[in-house]
């Protein structure tokens, strides 16, 4: 999973705030709700901070560097913890990264990263599955819970493998050979309908 | 025959591809005919939506589309995109020339659905239609119990003749789909005609509540008719817990946004229950260009008379299809308009909103009644949470 920020390719990439996503502060802690799953997250005092110095569309390091300021810390020292909880932010569905997405492949791609289109809204209901929604496209797709969990997956950039791999260690039971072919036939179609796009180098 | 809510649910109505029309822009393609043959029925069922003639206790056709004006209408609509008819009635079977029109528009190449009550369905007709386009017969029952069948038919023996009917279809190797009108006084036996169904050899039950039109006006003014409530429950326990009992495919169809994820995914993912009104002309037995069957009951949804009227012209020009077409094309009103489901279900059926509120174009009676009790479901609106700003 995109969990490491080994996994960034640079500090170039830009974060901004789901369009989702609704805040309100309680002083040191503040309440997320992202409208479109109808779910609630505490994030710390750092963490709202970090939200207001990516203002719609900062890269990692202007971040950092904003942060380090703020806190009279060196740029160094912070890096990581910061990289870290702006890649769970993102996981969690308050960030994404704007990033251009493809739905076809091209030469210069290497290693295929997959991500969410981020004008699709995802509404889980109950352990039922999802409905996705496009609304400029107004199209609508109902996914079962396992495409349900590709989809929390694909919050941020993965491969299909880091994605069979996250699916194998939460479906007990599941073949590889099985999960892999899931995985393979729902990327290729939500790809085509432009629900999912392949991450194209900045 | 006519069933109580009748409306499409994609089962033997999906439509063909479109083919290329010759229409102005902005037309849709007329794809399918509901040729209502006959206005008549052998049968007086007590809740038939919209009133078949039964003359002093006798079947009677009634009147029955002219073959000859039938034939003129297909030539001017195949042009028009037209693929594809499904026959009803009254009862079609009914309609003298029944089997000239089948194999009549079998050699026009349109595929063929039919509803009837199988009553006078034998086995050389069952044959018959099996070498014809048929691709789809839905045939009603409505209780397994012979007797209560009969009662809600209104004439003793319909069961057994629907039965015959239905077996000599299933001989001939179509796989029918039962329909069952439901009401207070049957929804107890859902399980059992389940079961009889599938001991029959049917392909699939679908199970319509019979609504409060035509005859079915009287159902619901004793009591009789399902409410809301047991109308949803109905729905969600075929759809649910009926459907992983029964390998027999069931079909109960309310607006999709009533439907949760999980039903909506047992029909492929696709949310269902549209209604393809934008692209079906009704002809009822009187020779009379309607929206559909409602026709028979209120006149203004009648457009003009085969023979008489163009048919081209009303398909392109009547001002009350021009604008279901405008409205349906713009905002849709209430909670339709914030729907995600609005793009398909396009405000589910028609002729029940006409029925209901005096417009085509307007919330389900079933959705507006889930919004006023608060029960619309957050998840299905396009401004979910969105009144909260974002930071
Ligand atoms: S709200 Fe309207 S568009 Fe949505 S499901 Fe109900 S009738 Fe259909």
């Amino acid at each position: 999973m995109a969990g490491k920020t080994g996994n960034f390719d640079a500090l170039t990439v830009r974060f901004c705030l789901r369009n989702d996503v609704g805040i309100e502060d309680f002083g040191d802690r503040s309440l997320v709700l992202l409208c479109d799953s109808m779910r609630l997250r505490e994030i710390n005092a750092l963490a709202r901070k970090l939200l207001v110095f990516a203002d719609g569309g900062r890269t990692l390091h202007e971040i950092v560097l904003r942060a380090a300021g703020d806190c009279g810390v060196p740029v160094q020292e912070m890096l990581h913890s910061i990289a870290e909880a702006m890649l769970q932010m993102e996981r969690q569905g308050i960030v994404r990264r704007m990033v251009k997405l493809a739905t076809e492949r091209t030469e210069d791609m290497g290693e295929i990263k997959y991500l969410v289109n981020p004008d699709v809204s995802f509404r889980p209901e109950d352990d039922d599955g999802a409905i996705l929604f496009n609304a400029d496209s107004d199209s609508l797709e109902v996914i079962n819970p396992t495409a349900a969990e590709i989809w929390s997956c694909l919050a941020a950039p993965c491969t299909q493998a880091q994605v069979v791999e996250h699916l194998c260690s939460v479906c007990d039971g599941a073949s590889q050979g099985a999960v892999e072919k899931d995985v393979s036939e729902f990327l290729d179609s939500m790809v085509k309908k432009g629900f999912i796009g392949m991450v194209e180098k900045p | 025959m006519t069933h109580a809510a009748d409306t499409c649910d994609g089962l033997g109505e999906s439509l063909p591809a479109p083919i290329v029309a010759d229409l102005p822009e902005g037309v849709p393609a007329l794809r399918t005919f509901y040729l209502y043959l006959s206005t008549g029925c052998n049968l007086h069922c007590r809740h038939c939506w919209i009133t078949p003639t039964f003359v002093n206790g006798k079947p009677s056709p009634g009147e029955c589309i002219d073959f000859e004006l039938l034939k003129a209408a297909v030539a001017e609509a195949k042009p028009m995109g037209l693929s594809s008819v499904k026959l009803t009635g009254g009862e079609p079977v009914l309609h003298p020339e029944f089997l000239k029109i089948s194999d009549f528009l079998t050699a026009e190449n349109l595929r063929i659905t039919m509803e009837t009550n199988a009553t006078l369905v034998d086995q050389d007709m069952a044959r018959h239609l099996r070498e014809t386009n048929f691709s789809f017969i839905a045939a009603s029952l409505d209780s397994p119990d012979p007797g209560q069948h009969d009662r809600i038919r209104g004439v003793k023996g319909a069961f057994d003749a629907a039965v015959r009917g239905l077996s000599a279809l299933v001989a001939a190797g179509f796989k029918p789909q039962i329909i069952m009108s439901v009401d207070r006084e049957n929804v107890h036996q859902i399980e059992a005609l389940i079961e009889l169904a599938m001991s029959l050899g049917a392909g699939s039950v679908k199970f319509n509540p019979v609504v409060a039109s035509g005859r079915g006006a009287e159902v619901h003014r004793k009591g009789q008719g399902l409410s809301f409530d047991e109308l949803l429950e109905m729905t969600h326990r075929v759809r649910g817990p009926l459907q992983d009992r029964y390998s027999i495919y069931l079909s109960a169809m309310v607006p999709p946004a009533l439907l949760t994820v999980r039903e909506l995914l047992r029909h492929g993912g696709s949310d269902g229950g549209c209604c393809h009104v934008r692209n079906i002309l009704g002809i009822l037995g009187t020779g009379e260009m309607a929206l559909c069957g409602i026709g028979r009951n209120i006149p203004e949804l009648c457009f003009g008379m085969l023979g008489k009227d163009s048919l081209r012209r009303v398909w392109i020009e009547h001002p009350t299809l021009r604008r279901m077409r405008q409205d349906l094309a713009g905002q849709l009103p209430g909670v339709c308009g914030d729907c995600l489901h609005a793009g398909r279900c396009q405000t589910h059926c028609l002729a029940m909103n006409y029925e209901a509120t005096g417009r085509l174009v307007n919330v389900s009676p079933l959705c507006a009644e889930a919004e006023r009790r608060g029960q619309f479901p957050s998840t299905r609106r396009i401004s979910c949470g969105r009144e909260h700003p974002a930071a």
